[in-house]
């Protein structure tokens, strides 16, 4: 800890008074960080989940399209 | 490469998604040291300020944020230039992910001089100049993220931001000599080219580590929303079905 806040923890989290506005724009620069961080993330998973289900869709296409097993006739 | 060769390159989405990756990870990476170093070294190690006391770390999210959201418009200005001008894809590509980006660091600059208002001018919000340009900023950003919603086609749509993008650029200049041409409760600019910054390297090194920090974060997500929109253009085509072979992006 530097020399200003030595004294206490107390000291530091209060920020002479302070503390308010100073934590409560922490915290949004920390949300809209994590915004973007995981906004892409969540796209990139949902991507790469839609692309895996075609590709099984493509794969099982020829023997499912011959005959549907519920229905017994081909798909058009 | 020639500039000649990597301007024609950089309209190949293909050629951008399979160079980008690693220069999306060496920027990711270089801003989170960066913003841990500024951010740690700026709320406990820098100096209070003589006349604001400790309300004024918040100018370590403050300026940063508000300083990307300026460079992200320009960006999409001249984005909007390359589409009109010579129809490059990702140059719609850029326009469509900076949006975002952009947005949430101008709600963040707004919200912290909000934070920062009330202890040091006693009001949450004033009708400033600087503060108002900067309103105008958030609502260009929504105005690009609700017009490419409202147009179905994409090119039509492309090409309708690409005229906003380009025409909200008049309002860069405005926020930034708002301090200077009007009477403002806002301070003038901390960082000058001419001249050194009026604070003592302290307090103004951490602030300079964060800028630097917050435009690599920049990159590194624009680079990352750039290869989702490639991937999502270019869904089902053989490159990208290969590319993807390995269950990974």
């Amino acid at each position: 800890m530097p020399a200003d806040f030595a004294r206490s923890l107390a000291d530091f989290v209060a920020m002479g008074g302070h503390g308010l506005y100073v934590w409560l724009s922490y915290a949004a620069a920390l949300g809209v960080v994590l915004y973007n961080v995981l906004s892409v993330r969540l796209r990139e998973r949902r991507y790469l989940r839609e692309h895996l289900d075609r590709e099984r869709r493509h794969a099982g296409a020829g023997v499912r399209d011959a005959v549907h097993p519920a229905r017994g006739v081909p798909e058009p | 490469m020639t500039l000649k060769e990597l301007w024609h390159r950089l309209g190949s989405p293909r050629w951008f998604y399979q160079i980008s990756g690693r220069l999306r990870l060496v920027l990711g990476l270089t801003a989170l040291v960066l913003l841990v170093t500024g951010t740690v070294w700026g709320i406990a190690f820098a100096p209070p300020d003589y006349q604001q006391g400790n309300s004024f770390r918040i100018i370590y999210v403050h300026v940063p944020s508000a300083l990307v959201a300026q460079s992200a418009y320009l960006l999409m200005g001249a984005a909007g230039v390359v589409l009109l001008v010579w129809r490059m894809k990702l140059a719609d590509m850029v326009l469509a992910a900076t949006v975002p980006f952009g947005m949430s660091m101008t709600a963040l600059a707004l919200f912290t001089g909000a934070a920062w208002g009330k202890p040091t001018w006693g009001a949450w919000w004033v009708w400033d100049a600087r503060t108002t340009s900067m309103l105008v900023l958030l609502f260009l950003y929504m105005a690009l993220y609700a017009l490419r919603q409202a147009i179905p086609r994409p090119e039509t749509a492309g090409r309708a931001c690409a005229v906003l993008a380009v025409v909200g650029v008049i309002n860069i200049p405005i926020i930034k000599y708002s301090v200077d041409w009007w009477l403002t409760l806002h301070q003038p600019a901390t960082f000058r080219l001419t001249a050194a910054p009026a604070m003592p390297p302290e307090m103004w090194l951490p602030l300079l580590v964060n800028a630097l920090g917050v435009y690599c974060f920049f990159g590194a997500n624009l680079v990352g929303r750039l290869r989702l929109e490639i991937l999502e253009r270019e869904r089902g085509t053989a490159w990208v079905r290969e590319r993807l072979a390995g269950g990974q992006l």
